[in-house]
């Protein structure tokens, strides 16, 4: 529906935007996700058409709207600051687009109704924007852009300004929203958590450089990048080489010392003696006083604090090299004596499955 | 304005003290002198004889006075009508530019006051005169024989009205322009508008405090001008500026010029409790209450 072929944006001798390219389906809930200065507002831009592009190509159902005005094009955009016009109240806000449309007014009104009542705002009518708080102005922003009825709905950053509540509690009535009006979302932020839970797939960039594009569980459970792996959740490195590719079993040497045998569920590209990182997240891993079986892997460490955080328990191990990592045990396990607590500076095996973690490449 | 408690309304009244007093003294006062002396009757050799009549009042509205003063307020709005045409461009053309190039235009726009108001006026003189720069460019240039008489014309008094006004109204249209969120013109855009219509919905309505100021600006301050129509304009273009001067030394009839003044200063307050009434400066004044 949406193509950005080879995109790219330049300001001076600088890519805000580098070769990008992205394929964006119809109905899809489509997250750009990086951190500021990334190069993901520009893109959201690029496609509005308040910046134009340096190359490439922007189709839209086969249609190329790179050179069109952001008027002539069938996209809207909820902005950062929600940009309500502050001399027209919340029907004259909302009825702006279709105004321009040259509408009938009782089409108008119809149309302004459904949106208001669509974003729960239905009685505000009459409010300027300067007595809404914050959730509502967004609010107000959303259903001002959906009314026309665009092709593709842009959000950039709409959530980062509300409050932690409000906010997420806004996620979940996006979702509902986009689903129910079926319009292509292409959601802007700096959020990881935001994108993985609103989005079908997440576009993760850096420096104007799209990383990865897949869908959440994908770039949370097989990030194909260092940065993508250290952006999304939390993750612990390790620094290995390859020894030995057998099959599906690949043998690693982690750390200059321990021996770890790793199955991974997907082919890679490695060869032997390549330098690797290892990224192993902090709810793979099991503490025991025991040596790790022969069916997983593991290295020795002691516990140098633990941070109780509701359901989980957060251990940081201190490692033979003094590199620190951090392991996430649920508090259940312990509760029903499945698991020991352990006391500071006791000496415990990290385990894990040897399906779990990831190989990337050393370069960070 | 609220004070929570009695140190704080001392610390405001210890703040506003100096200018509060500067007013009193030299503005206030003064007022009411002017105010009193046209109530009094005329001396011989100027300066007032005190009394109470009402003569002078009467006079200011007679034939000839009035029709001064609808000349004044003629030559005042269309002046203003003319600086917005004018100075509106300007200043949007500036808050549209990058920072560099709005300070540089910022400077242009200032410049002139670094030179005496008289000075500029005088220099008006030497470009719209007989010999001055216009007529000898356009005789060099063979487009005109004669030379045509610029000088002492209704076309001068504008033209210098317009010249010596019109920083004061780029201004705060500027400042107006320049705080608004461009976003704004985005959504609009975004929404379908183009740039027409965007301009007359968005941006100009958001830009209305900054005319409305540089039209309290310019509008009245050249109600009481008489400078510019006394060196550019000639006798047939008197202001009731000129008319006030003129009381005041030639005619020595300080009662009249009084209440000439203070019709004017009336005048004037009308029209600004109008701008604080609609466009209320104090809109601000959360920022005192916190």
């Amino acid at each position: 529906m949406l193509e950005l072929i080879n995109i790219s944006k330049i300001y001076g001798n600088t890519a805000a935007v580098n070769d990008v390219s992205l394929n964006i389906e119809s109905g899809e809930f489509f997250c750009l996700l990086g951190p500021s200065g990334c190069g993901k507002t520009t893109i959201l831009r690029m496609i509005a058409g308040f910046e134009n592009i340096s190359s490439g190509k922007i189709l839209l159902d086969g249609e190329d709207i790179a050179q069109l005005p952001p008027y002539k094009r069938n996209v809207n955009t909820v902005f950062q600051n929600y940009a309500l016009f502050p001399n027209y109240n919340v029907f004259d806000n909302v009825a702006y687009g279709l105004k321009i449309k040259k509408l009938s007014k009782q089409e108008i009104s119809k149309n302004v109704d459904e949106g208001l009542a669509m974003v729960g705002l239905t009685g505000y009518e009459k409010r300027m924007p300067s007595q809404l708080s914050g959730g509502q102005q967004q609010r107000v922003a959303l259903a001002r852009a959906i009314v026309n009825k665009p092709k593709i709905l842009l959000l950039d950053e709409p959530l980062s300004a509300l409050d932690k509540k409000i906010a997420e509690q806004t996620r979940i009535e996006l979702i509902t929203l986009q689903r129910k009006l079926g319009i292509t979302f292409i959601f802007v932020t700096h959020n990881q958590q935001e994108a993985l839970t609103l989005s079908d797939r997440i576009a993760v960039m850096k420096n104007g450089f799209l990383l990865q594009c897949d869908n959440p569980q994908t770039i949370y459970e097989s990030p194909n990048n260092y940065f993508t792996a250290d952006f999304i959740g939390t993750m612990n490195f390790f620094d290995g080489e390859i020894l030995d590719i057998n099959g599906q079993n690949i043998t690693i040497k982690l750390l200059d010392r321990f021996i770890i045998s790793y199955k991974p569920k997907k082919k890679t590209n490695f060869n032997i003696k390549d330098k690797i990182i290892f990224g192993l997240r902090p709810e793979q891993m099991k503490i025991g006083l025991l040596e790790p079986k022969d069916y997983e892997n593991g290295i020795e460490g002691i516990i140098e604090s633990q941070i109780f955080i509701g359901e989980i328990t957060k251990y940081i191990i201190k490692l033979e090299n003094n590199q620190k990592i951090t392991a996430n045990i649920l508090n259940y396990l312990v509760l029903d004596s499945k698991v020991m607590p352990y006391d500071m500076n006791e000496r415990i095996f990290i385990s894990w499955s040897k399906n779990s973690g990831v190989i990337l490449e050393n370069k960070k | 304005m609220k004070t929570k408690n009695k140190k704080n309304f001392y610390e405001l009244l210890f703040l506003i003290f100096p200018s509060f007093g500067w007013l009193l003294f030299f503005f206030l006062i003064p007022l009411i002198i002017a105010l009193i002396y046209s109530f009094n009757y005329k001396g011989t050799h100027g300066g007032v004889i005190p009394g109470f009549t009402l003569e002078h009042y009467k006079n200011v509205f007679s034939g000839q006075y009035i029709k001064i003063f609808l000349n004044s307020l003629t030559l005042a709005s269309i002046t203003t009508a003319l600086t917005i045409l004018i100075g509106y461009p300007v200043a949007y053309f500036m808050a549209a530019s990058n920072s560099k190039l709005k300070s540089i235009l910022m400077f242009f726009v200032i410049l002139p006051f670094w030179t005496n108001f008289l000075i500029r006026v005088y220099s008006f003189i030497m470009i719209l005169g007989r010999e001055g720069l216009i007529n000898k460019t356009l005789m060099w240039s063979g487009m005109i024989s004669e030379p045509l008489s610029l000088l002492n014309s209704t076309f001068a008094v504008y033209l210098g009205f317009i010249y010596y006004n019109l920083p004061y109204m780029i201004i705060p249209i500027f400042s107006a322009l320049d705080k608004m969120d461009v976003s704004l013109i985005e959504a609009s855009m975004d929404l379908g508008a183009g740039k027409k219509r965007t301009f007359f919905k968005i941006t100009f309505p958001q830009s209305i405090p900054g005319v409305v100021a540089g039209i309290v600006f310019v509008f009245i301050p050249t109600l009481g001008n008489f400078v510019i129509p006394d060196l550019l304009g000639g006798k047939d273009n008197y202001i009731i500026g000129n008319l006030i001067t003129l009381q005041f030394q030639q005619g020595r009839n300080w009662p009249l010029g009084s209440a000439l003044s203070s019709v004017l200063i009336f005048l004037a307050m009308i029209f600004i409790s109008l701008y604080i009434r609609y466009y209320n400066p104090s809109k601000s004044k959360k920022m005192i209450e916190v």
